[in-house]
């Protein structure tokens, strides 16, 4: 950011790396007193407060700052003062400016109150720091809320209350309601079940809707080959548009519903259309309406729409009831509405957190120079599509996972024809991904960008959202102030924590920078419970590290038995590498044995397990498994046995790896090198009747007394 | 010129449009009310809840985060400002000559203390700004010719006198400001010669010649200066008196401790000749701290980064009170405190860090703390109280008394033994001038023992749970929580206030930490019952006895300090190679934890780390990390290393011990730093100039550190730790 003034005007350079071309905000202080020189220091005070900060808050610094102060010495013809009283009177004036005088904005009193508190307050608290304004010149405050709250105290009849920023509540972020009283353990477990059982009942929601418009899209589709563009353009070119009713009087025309094939008929026109129209308008009611093929009150009511459809959808009736007359049609047409984006939306959020919904609703195909975004690959295996993140100013790229592909292909279909229509009108909005019908207003709906905002989540006044349809949402307390996609991604950043303990991993997750993930998306009871955790760990490592030699070791650290102990000091040793902290290599020195480390340095390298398949190995091994998921709780299924180093969890593991390669018949072709897949079906058959035997040997085992025959 | 307040008082309504709302009108008539209450000069009383005193009192009394407490008509635990200060020119501040001076100063006290000029308003942080306030006063009556503060109050510091001031801070500190050295020579050598001492010796004070020294030394002597120091380790050796040389030059006792005023008067004291570290002759602990410095490292001692930046935030406080005191204080739109300040750090050194205690040391004084409490720490305390009980200071040799004769082993560790065979205690209290280091680990007395336990458990509290000072020695006995499985610690925050509101906290402790705890509520409270105690500080936890007679000690500033330094004697790790051992502190234990947390967790644990040091209330956790960047010392832990690092490796090269055999690196990020600023030596940039820089590379990550051992000659035994400076393509 620089700045220059000619002829009595300032003007800024903004910084903005996006920028095509030089971007710049002025303001002009003609009229006044004040000179050059008197505004230069005042410009170069602004530029190092705000370069690099966000282009709004450089543009502000204009609007915001400098229109009223030039506009108050221009009003006031007041000098540029010099000495602290003056300044202090000045600095009051300009207050009293700011708040009452309507030439240089018309804004309310809340909003200007506001701003001062907010934004000019603070700056000219930075200016007195940084010298422009002499020090011990006190900036008025604004303590809105206790004016706020005073003036409300007197109210006049007939005036409505003020509205107010709630400053008591902070904004709910999680999905979940976090509740105290809990242990760590079982709490943490409890909200990361409660976290994925939200995520899971969305995911559920948003794909069985998806797959419901595909599946009506299709049939859709189908239906409209009945009637082929040859055909309509035969009934156009001879001006016949229905067939003469039986009784007389005028045709029903092809698309009526009261037409046997209306429905097939209407489908197959929008098709054409879609195929030919050249204006974004070539769909609209109203368009099909003053067409001859249709009715002229289409849509107007139950009568005047295409029942027949509500035979063939997906949708449960209540859930067709619940759609609009044209939306319903529009939904065999493939057109995606914003209800169907909002879905896909969350869809995409689920797969990829790093994408916030602005983005996602504002995600374009191809560039201004037809460069695409979205780069689907040869293989069919990875496709790469970036975005434009608003907030961080920069684009994201990801690679989609196989759900977000199918479901980009799905997208990319359906948008295809509206794309091209919109292209041929010359609309620049071809460009991004959400095409569909939009829902400006309901009389009259256009093809462009449709947008799953969050209100098409949760149902607003005028909107009918996925709640409406599906009160599987509701029943799990997802409605409405509740379920937005902040609060998605946010569970899904929960989630992820729980998934790898990081809130580096969190925020690289979210694609934020770590600042931001600490700020925004770690519920605070949360970080209690996990902070308690890593603190109380780290403690008693001291504690462990400090006093290993000694005979009290166990009685000044917080285990109360031997086997928790070594439990956690076998943990340490993992924990700790060595090499990579003071405290690491201390661990290693004075708690690892030469085999343990030997063990630490194998574990950290890929190795290759051989198993022998062997139908007795392997029985047992499924016996053991059994018996241990079976008799041992999770945490001892954790336990590290000091003297081998593993946990029964390691073999359980190994089982079900095996059985799972053994019965499934698709298995990943890196997998099937390699087993021997071939050797360990036959031996798997043999392991299972083996495995059988010994259950019932185990079984049978029991510890018995004979008193009779020892007495 | 006309009073400001009157000027704001005709200020006219607004001419608010017609259209606004009746309510929109009341909403900005309330705040431009507010606004004009805001800027208005302060014209009420000078009376307020924190003042104890009255305005006019010589001696303030304000409160102490409610540990006041008036006790037969005399306020205590109070904080304490005493304005008969002394001046250079022999009169006090309060003389009724100075009138207009001391009102200038207590109202300049008064407004930061309200809160109504910039400024800490914390008890503690505003003593301390009243001191350098008073060295500003004194400094300008040093030069009264040309300040005539006794008629202009501090009007006449104008940006010259200001410039001046900094400069003379960041060169040598109020010692070198307040010309303390050349003060006391030249009223030595008038004394000794009965004339005006020669302008080179004065020029150059640090460096007197041999030969002028023993002449003033024999007047001294003959003067009664000096006198032996009568405990501590320096027992016996002589050294001047403070006192007396401050009376010579009417100045402050507190203005000689300085280490330059004590490394000039070293000059004088004979008996601490072969010392080369700058060592104070009322040490108390076996060996000087790892903190004393030796005196070549101090013979260019510059002030430090943060004085010059302290003296700017109370020179901003008086040029605040401006709009108040407008007679007596300079204009403020004349005057530009960032070009002082910037004058002033072109000279001032960087400053100090707390030093990072090694990993081992930490570790070896833990375990001591833990073996003290967990094994001997209940026999020590039961057998303590049963003694001081019937403890008589007034009987023949109260030392070895009969009712320690009686129980010496009625107290057993778990294992049966009593603890006075085990720690071989034959004695309750011992008085000897010089203290016996060696006996005190072989052969302690009761006392010691229970002292080295009271040090045991600080430590086992503080290393365990990084705290502040402040916060643990005005702990309240009722500090411990049992809940969630666990015990935690409630305390007061040091920081993190809002006026003289304090929030207080719950961390998690282990339980060693908690035995800690409740060892020391069994001492309060048996010491309390046994004293029949009443005053407000009987309910701390760190209510501890006094060294000699029968009471408790004051929860003062050095309590917590006085035990770990007997603490750590006992434990006796061996000095480093200049004879230093290191003293633990509150500070740099907690530093020791949060490092190492940090290290071996690194932004995983940042949050855990910035939340265990206290940097925000449990209840507000949400609230406050949006308010603030969370950890803001943490990310800078490893800047700061790096800083120290560097700052260590200049001055070894500088003393020709560089290249010896260095092979972490830090030459590496050393010459880096050299680079960018295309220079020989660090000395010829500014210290904030090139710490920035090393801080920039830290964050952009163009170099990190990797910790790591190094092994003994066997390629096997770790015989210490390392930190390497791995560099990633500098430019």
């Amino acid at each position: 950011m620089r700045y220059e003034i000619n002829n009595q005007l300032v003007s800024f350079y903004l910084d903005n790396p996006k920028r095509a071309e030089e971007m710049s905000v002025s303001q002009s202080f003609v009229g006044s007193s004040l000179t050059e020189q008197q505004v230069i220091p005042l410009a170069e005070s602004l530029v190092t407060k705000f370069r690099g900060q966000s282009l709004g808050s450089q543009r502000n610094v204009t609007t915001n700052f400098l229109r009223p102060l030039f506009s108050y010495f221009r009003t006031t013809q007041t000098l540029w003062p010099t000495n602290s009283a003056d300044w202090q009177l000045a600095v009051y004036g300009f207050f009293q400016f700011f708040l009452a005088d309507t030439g240089w904005s018309q804004a309310g009193t809340g909003f200007r109150m506001r701003l001062w508190q907010t934004r000019i307050g603070g700056l000219l608290e930075f200016l007195v720091e940084d010298e422009i304004i002499p020090r011990g010149v006190k900036i008025p405050k604004i303590d809105q809320k206790k004016i706020g709250s005073l003036a409300r105290d007197q109210p006049l009849l007939g005036q409505p209350r003020a509205k107010f920023g709630d400053f008591a509540t902070q904004p709910k972020k999680l999905l979940v309601d976090i509740s105290f009283g809990m242990t760590d353990a079982d709490y943490l477990n409890s909200v990361e079940k409660k976290c994925r059982h939200l995520v899971g009942v969305i995911r559920d929601t948003c794909l069985a809707h998806w797959d419901g418009l595909m599946r009506d899209g299709a049939t859709g589709r189908k239906l409209a080959k009945q009637v082929t563009d040859a055909e309509i353009e035969e009934a156009m070119a001879a001006g016949r548009f229905g067939i003469p009713r039986a009784c007389g009087g005028r045709v029903t025309r092809y698309a009526s519903p009261y037409h046997p094939q209306g429905h097939i008929w209407a489908l197959a026109i929008v098709r054409h259309k879609l195929a030919t129209g050249i204006n974004i308008g070539c769909v609209s009611p109203r368009t099909l309406r003053a067409s001859p093929f249709f009715r002229t009150n289409l849509f107007c009511s139950e009568n005047d729409s295409h029942t027949a459809l509500g035979a063939l959808t997906t949708l449960t009736q209540e859930q067709w009831q619940v759609l609009p007359l044209a939306a319903r049609f529009y939904r065999f047409a493939g057109l995606l509405s914003n209800l169907d984006v909002a879905a896909a939306c969350c869809l995409l959020t689920i797969e990829h957190p790093e994408f916030t919904s602005d983005s996602l609703q504002n995600v374009r195909l191809l560039n201004v120079s037809g460069k695409p975004y979205l780069l689907l690959t040869d293989s069919d295996e990875h496709s790469i599509l970036s975005l434009d993140k608003p907030r961080a100013g920069k684009r994201k790229s990801v690679v989609l996972t196989s759900a977000s592909q199918k479901l980009m292909k799905d997208i990319l279909q359906c948008t295809a024809p509206v794309r091209e229509v919109l292209r041929r009108a010359g609309d620049k909005t071809w460009r991004y991904l959400f095409l569909g019908v939009t829902q400006r207003d309901l009389s009259n709906r256009f093809l462009g960008v449709v947008e799953g905002k969050a209100t098409y989540l949760t149902s607003g006044k005028r909107s009918i959202g996925l709640t409406k349809l599906y009160p599987a949402l509701s029943l799990n307390g997802l409605y409405r102030g509740s379920f937005d996609f902040r609060r998605l991604r946010n569970t899904l950043g929960v989630i992820r924590w729980f998934e790898t303990g990081s809130i580096l991993e969190m925020s690289r997750r979210l694609g934020n920078t770590r600042k931001v993930a600490l700020e925004h998306y770690l519920p605070p009871a949360l970080l209690h419970a996990w902070n308690t955790r890593i603190i109380r760990r780290f403690q008693n490592t001291l504690i462990v590290l400090a006093a290993h030699d000694e005979a009290y070791l166990l009685e000044v650290t917080d285990f109360s038995n031997m086997a928790d102990l070594q439990h956690f000091i076998a943990q340490l040793i993992v924990d700790y590498p060595a090499r990579t902290s003071p405290l690491a290599d201390e661990v290693q020195r004075q708690l690892g044995t030469e085999q343990q480390r030997e063990a630490v340095s194998l574990a950290s390298m890929p190795g290759l397990l051989s198993v022998r398949l062997s139908p007795n190995s392997l029985g047992l091994l499924y016996s053991y498994s059994a018996l241990a998921l079976r008799t041992l709780a999770q945490d001892e299924l954790d336990k590290v046995d000091v003297l081998s180093g593993l946990a029964p969890r390691q073999f359980t593991d190994m089982a079900t790896l095996l059985r799972h390669a053994a019965e499934s018949d698709c298995i990943h072709a890196s997998l099937r090198e390699s087993f021997d897949v071939q050797l360990l079906k036959q031996v798997h058959g043999e392991a299972l009747a083996i495995k059988a035997g010994l259950d019932a040997q185990f079984a049978k085992l029991a510890i018995k007394h004979r008193w009779a025959e020892t007495l | 010129m006309t009073n400001l307040a009157t000027l704001i008082d005709r200020l006219p309504s607004p001419q608010l449009p017609d259209h606004f709302s009746e309510q929109d009108r009341q909403m900005i008539l309330l705040a431009l009310a507010s606004a004009k209450q805001q800027i208005s000069p302060y014209g009420g009383k000078l009376e307020a809840p924190w003042l104890l005193t009255l305005f006019s009192a010589p001696v303030w009394e304000t409160t102490n985060r409610g540990r006041e407490e008036l006790i037969d008509g005399q306020w205590q635990n109070t904080i304490r400002i005493n304005w008969r200060i002394m001046l250079p020119n022999g009169a006090l501040l309060t003389d009724a000559r100075y009138e207009h001076l001391l009102t200038l100063v207590k109202k300049i006290a008064f407004f930061s203390r309200s809160g109504l000029v910039t400024g800490n308003s914390t008890p503690v942080a505003w003593k301390r700004a009243i001191g350098y306030l008073s060295g500003v006063i004194r400094w300008a009556v040093l030069h009264e010719e040309r300040f005539l503060p006794e008629q202009y109050g501090l009007r006449m510091l104008d940006q010259p006198a200001l410039d001046w001031l900094f400069s003379l801070i960041a060169e040598g500190g109020w010692t070198h400001a307040l010309q303390i050295p050349q003060r006391i020579l030249a009223a030595m050598y008038l004394g000794t010669h009965g004339v005006a001492s020669p302008q080179s010796l004065l020029d150059n004070p640090y460096t007197i010649p041999t030969a002028e020294i023993g002449p003033l030394v024999r007047w001294l002597e003959y003067q009664n200066a000096y006198k032996q120091a009568h405990a501590g380790a320096h027992h016996g050796k002589r050294h001047l008196k403070r006192d007396y040389l401050s009376r010579l030059i009417s100045e402050n006792p507190k203005s000689l401790n300085g280490p330059n005023a004590t490394r000039f008067l070293r000059q004088f004291e004979p008996d601490f000749s072969n010392e080369s570290l700058l060592v104070s002759f009322g040490q108390g602990t076996e060996f000087p701290s790892q903190n004393v410095k030796s005196i070549q490292d101090v013979s260019c001692v510059a002030s430090s980064e943060g004085t010059v930046e302290k003296m700017a935030c109370v020179i901003a406080t008086i040029l605040d009170a401006h709009s108040h005191v407008p007679d007596l204080l300079p204009e403020p739109a004349y005057i530009s405190l960032r070009r002082a300040t910037s004058l002033a750090k072109r000279v001032a050194q960087p400053s100090s860090h707390t030093l990072f205690m090694p990993v081992n040391t930490g570790l070896g004084y833990l375990n001591a703390a833990m073996r003290f409490v967990h094994v001997y720490g209940e026999a020590i305390v039961g057998f303590y109280l049963a003694v001081i009980a019937d403890y008589d200071p007034n009987t023949k040799n109260p030392g070895t008394n009969k009712s320690l004769d009686l129980r010496l082993s009625d107290w057993c560790i778990a294992s049966g033994e009593p603890i006075a065979v085990i720690l071989n205690i034959t004695e309750f209290r011992r008085s000897e001038a010089k203290p016996d280091f060696g006996r005190l680990r072989s052969n302690p007395t009761l006392d010691e023992a229970l002292r080295v336990l009271i040090g045991s458990c600080i430590s086992c509290m503080a290393l365990l749970k990084p705290s502040r000072e402040d916060e643990l020695t005005h702990l309240k006995r009722n500090c411990l929580r049992e809940e969630a499985g666990g015990y935690w610690f409630n305390f007061n925050l040091g920081k993190s206030n809002a006026g003289e509101a304090w929030q207080d906290e719950d961390r998690p402790i282990p339980v060693i930490a908690a035995k800690a705890i409740q060892l020391l509520q069994r001492l309060g409270r048996g010491l309390s019952k046994i004293l029949a105690e009443d005053r407000k500080f009987g309910d701390n936890l760190f209510y501890l006895p006094k060294f000699e007679g029968k009471g408790a000690l004051k929860a003062r500033m050095d309590l917590l300090s006085n035990h770990l330094d007997i603490f750590c004697d006992f434990v006796g790790l061996p000095p480093d190679s200049v004879g230093r051992r290191w003293y633990v502190r509150i500070h740099e234990m907690r530093k020791w934890f949060l490092l190492l947390l940090f290290w071996s967790g690194r932004f995983d644990v940042l949050d855990a780390a910035r939340w265990i040091a206290g940097h925000t209330d449990v209840e507000h956790i949400y609230a406050y990390i949006e308010k603030e960047f969370p950890g803001e010392e943490l990310p800078q832990l490893e800047a700061e290393y790096s800083i120290d690092r560097v700052y260590r490796h200049e001055r070894e090269r500088m003393r020709g011990k560089g290249d010896a055999g260095n092979d972490d690196g830090v030459d590496a990020l050393y010459e880096a730093v050299l680079k960018h600023f295309n220079v020989e030596s660090l000395t010829m940039v500014p210290e904030s100039e090139w710490t920035g820089y090393v801080q920039s590379l830290r964050k952009d990550e163009k170099f990190r550190l990797e910790p790591h051992s190094i092994f003994g000659e066997n390629g096997r035994d770790v015989v210490g730790i390392n930190v390497s400076f791995v560099m990633r393509q500098v430019s």
